[in-house]
């Protein structure tokens, strides 16, 4: 039927560019992971990623930081999610700035500024030397976990606290009415009901864990872990021998889509529904219990937000190399950035819009098509479209940078390569964001257009896309923000010239040059502040809905 | 104002056919209702008509024109949706001139034309709400306005009437009946309720499993069935097997139903000679036993009855265990019999025989 064929040929092309810049990608460090030295079929990648001690070393570091990473959000994520659910606590309405905290403050920020706190020439480092108390050594395995802790409970805070808030209160008292304690009730009722939420975004924080690359690379010099040993494998390889970065993101990949596919199969299984109730009273602590539940959700709270105000702090702060001189202030830092690295700032803004721009017109596009014009075609999208979320930026890079380096569309080093990283590792949720309102447009809206005499498409820009306007909001927003902050993809692949902020402050940061890092750091957040603060107070964009 | 022609229409799903050859010649200006159970194809026809839905087979005609290729928008429909499917983030009055401006009407006779239909379906002075600040009725009345304000050759409606409480539903028909009259506008009306296809149609065509069983002006197919199921689904029907007595295939039959000897007409001719009899409520007779039950009488007792002022309804069992439906109207209705009576039910002539097989 020809009147159908619009919607068949975006499908096509939504799926040709996918299967080009996904598919393809993955698809080439697969069968170059099993390409030896000489060009033929080898396993030689793997098996010296079995034998040679550090590669199996690095995995299994990998897989215990993301254990015990997500084990400990858990724990903060339900007591702070619990505690704000059920108490009245003071200043609780700063709870709500959590989420936005994580988008505003970049992990890479936030491993700096702990380091300027806890570091080699850390604040308080310097402090517990002057007392002459020994302090135990940020990098490793203690300042990996604290940051990485400290940046990703809140995924795990956010779905207990939906879990609890949705939890019918008369169930509760349905317990107690049956003779057991509140205490005991909670924790046999309750308990169980929001597992499935948290055990699903936990195994979503093991994947961000195991996959991260800013604070990996900033504070584990002394603790090999995958993430970084893919990238240095790729950085010091670069031109020479790709076996080994292969194998590397193919192990990466592995790991993050076994892992993935356990969350979904533990989703698809576990369809919990709760008759939304009536949301349990808040109590009103007293006494000793008030303090305590207050000031350790205060506590979470301001070392969440703590980062933004020490590399505040830090860019106007006067350094000579790595030595800041705490209490000196000076505008040097900004000076600088303005006389020699505007450019910096260009690249970010440029790179950030135009991904954001294409990211946001392709995910509107498939989330319609996916969601109101269903084909043949639309199960193969589906699938494409969570690939994204089994690679971690790093990989996605490589794949990338091998992928287009040669052969009919060479892409390697230009700028469209930096925009393509940025756009595809949003690209998940920003159909998630865009579709959200779309499950809610009946089709009889566009059948009551079309039946007034407005052909299809442009029944898509009179009806569709106003209604569609939220969400789009929300995915743009989102896109600019993770864009603008994004590292571990385009840290790969740039060239001179295309330096982004979060590269900028990265390099500033390895070379211990933590001022200037500092004022890169508050214009990045600015950059990123600025549209969600438009997005949220002008325009009433709810960013976290879905 | 136009004549509408269904040709031989065939819609399959995954071969399943769900509209199995159906062909109609609507006249010019009727109001005709496709009534049926859910699942029956009646939907789907309206989709076929509308252009939503591709026939498999067949041909629509608007008039002369063959419309079965030709795209919805470009076939001057107007459709009036179950959920209303008014464009949320318009105002009443950008609903209504939604297909106005589409047409790219001149804006003074947008603002003339959206004012004289509003104001047609008792809403004037409305048309700068939204949407959500309207009621259901109110919803539906903006809904008709948009759909008949650019004069469409053919008004659908899917169900327009079924989001809508008992009250107000019986008002809208009145409202729905009054412009269709006005406008003279070819209408095709879906719905599964009889009382209101009853009550609003000039034509009613009962569909059963992709086919029309039976069509025809509403006193015709309440009175005349001809079919079991047309005679259950249209008003209610007490359906007792019935024994033909010699050949059958005059108009004037004779039964036996529950021992007794019935006289009716035989709508169709049963192949395996296996007969109904369709007695209507009202068409049974009852009062306290007395005696024998004469020729075409039943013995039998009041099981439950429900009294409502200008007519009764009595559920009685009859001696051969069936349970049977009589109403009783006027100064019958005044008298009620009293629960667990012995009563005589009575068929009268009205009474008809249709075959069991369809059923």
């Amino acid at each position: 039927m020809n009147r159908f064929l619009p919607w068949g040929l975006l499908s096509l092309f939504a799926l040709g560019f996918l299967l080009l810049f996904i598919a393809y990608p993955i698809l080439g460090v697969l069968l170059r992971s099993f390409i030896g030295e000489k060009g033929a079929f080898s396993t030689e990648g793997f098996v010296i990623f079995l034998t040679q001690g550090r590669y199996l070393e690095a995995l299994l570091n990998s897989i215990i930081l993301g254990i015990a990473v997500t084990f400990i959000c858990t724990l903060v994520g339900v007591f702070l999610a619990f505690i704000v659910a059920r108490f009245e606590i003071p200043f609780s309405n700063i709870v709500f700035l959590l989420p936005l905290s994580v988008l505003i403050i970049p992990e890479l920020i936030s491993a700096q500024s702990w380091i300027m706190v806890f570091g080699n020439n850390g604040l308080i480092t310097h402090l517990f030397d002057a007392l002459g108390i020994p302090f135990p050594r940020f990098y490793g395995w203690f300042g990996l976990i604290y940051v990485m802790t400290l940046t990703y409970y809140v995924h795990i805070f956010l779905a207990a606290l939906a879990a609890l808030r949705g939890f019918d209160h008369s169930l509760e008292e349905a317990g107690q009415s049956l003779g057991t304690a509140p205490l005991p009730t909670y924790i046999r009722v309750v308990f169980p009901t929001i597992l499935p939420a948290v055990l699903s975004s936990g195994l979503v924080v093991f994947t961000l864990v195991v996959g991260n690359f800013a604070i990996s690379i900033a504070l584990g010099q002394r603790v090999p872990l995958l993430s970084v040993l893919t990238y240095r494998s790729f950085i010091s390889e670069l031109g020479g021998n790709p076996t080994m970065q292969s194998t590397l993101a193919m192990v990466s990949i592995l790991l993050v889509a076994s892992v993935l596919f356990l969350q979904r199969w533990y989703i698809s299984k576990r369809d919990y529904q709760m008759v939304a109730g009536r949301t349990p009273p808040r109590a009103k602590l007293k006494g000793w219990k008030s303090l305590l539940a207050g000031g350790s959700a205060g506590l979470i709270i301001v070392l969440s937000l703590l980062p933004a105000f020490v590399v505040l702090a830090g860019s106007f702060t006067y350094a000579r190399g790595p030595v800041m001189y705490w209490g000196q202030f000076t505008l040097d830092n900004y000076t600088r950035i303005l006389d020699f690295n505007l450019g910096v700032i260009g690249n970010s803004l440029r790179f950030a819009s135009l991904a954001t721009l294409f990211g946001v017109t392709f995910a509107t596009l498939v989330s319609y098509l996916l969601v109101k014009k269903r084909n043949a075609l639309s199960s193969t999208l589906d699938y494409l479209l969570l690939l994204p979320l089994t690679i971690s930026g790093t990989v996605l890079g490589i794949a990338l940078a091998q992928g287009f380096n040669s052969g009919p569309l060479v892409l390697t080093g230009t700028a469209a390569i930096m925009v393509l990283a940025m756009m595809l590792r949003r690209l998940p949720f920003g159909v998630r964001n865009a579709s959200s309102n779309l499950h809610n447009i009946s089709n009889s809206l566009e059948e009551a257009s079309v039946s007034l005499g407005v052909p299809p498409g442009r029944t898509f820009f009179n009806v569709v896309l106003p209604l569609m306007a939220p969400g789009i909001a929300a995915a743009a927003i989102l896109t600019w923000v993770t864009t603008v902050a994004e590292l571990s993809a385009s840290v790969v692949i740039y060239q001179a010239g295309q330096e982004t902020l979060p590269i900028q402050i990265f390099r500033l940061i390895s070379s211990d040059l933590m001022a200037r890092a500092s004022a890169f750091g508050v214009i990045n957040m600015i950059i990123i502040l600025v549209p969600v603060f438009f997005g949220i107070r002008v325009m009433k964009v709810k960013l976290f809905s879905s | 104002m136009t004549e509408l022609v269904l040709g031989d229409i065939r819609k399959s799903y995954h071969h399943v056919e769900v509209l199995k050859g159906i062909s109609r010649r609507i006249p010019d200006g009727t109001f005709f209702t496709l009534l049926g159970p859910s699942g029956c194809g009646k939907t789907t026809l309206l989709r076929v008509v509308a252009g939503f839905v591709a026939p498999t087979a067949g041909r629509v005609h608007f008039g002369a024109e063959d419309v079965t290729h030709v795209a919805p928008h470009r076939r001057e429909i107007g459709m009036v949706f179950q959920d209303y499917a008014l464009f949320p983030d318009k105002s009443v009055f950008e609903n209504v001139a939604y297909g106005l401006r589409a047409r790219r009407r001149p804006n003074d006779e947008i603002k003339r034309k959206v004012g004289e239909y509003l104001e047609r379906v008792g809403l004037g002075g409305l048309s700068n709400r939204l949407p959500t600040e309207m009621s259901g009725g109110q919803r539906q009345r903006v809904a008709l306005a948009r759909a008949l304000v650019i004069g469409p050759r053919v008004l659908l409606m899917d169900e327009p009437l079924s989001n809508l409480d008992a009250a107000l539903r019986v008002q809208m028909r009145d409202v729905i009946r009054s412009l269709q009259l006005e406008t003279k506008t070819t209408t095709i009306f879906v719905t599964h309720d009889q009382e209101e296809a009853l009550a609003m149609s000039d034509q009613i065509a009962v569909m059963k499993d992709g086919r029309i069983d039976q069509c025809g002006a509403p006193d015709e197919v309440y009175r005349n069935p001809r079919t079991a199921y047309v005679s259950r689904f249209v008003g209610s029907a007490n359906l007792l097997e019935a024994r033909p007595m010699g050949n059958q295939t005059e108009e004037v039959g004779r039964f036996e139903v529950n021992g007794t000897i019935v006289t009716g007409r035989t709508m169709s001719e049963a192949a395996d000679g296996r007969y109904l009899v369709v007695a209507r409520p009202e068409n049974l007779g009852i009062r306290k036993a007395s005696g024998a039950p004469g020729e075409g009488e039943v013995a039998g007792r009041v099981r439950s009855l429900q009294f409502q002022g200008y007519r009764t309804s009595y559920r009685v069992v009859l001696c051969g265990g069936e349970e049977v439906n009589v109403e009783t109207f006027g100064e019958l209705a005044a008298t009620p019999l009293g629960r667990g009576d012995e009563v005589i039910i009575s068929f009268n002539d009205k009474c008809l025989f249709v075959p069991e097989a369809s059923s």
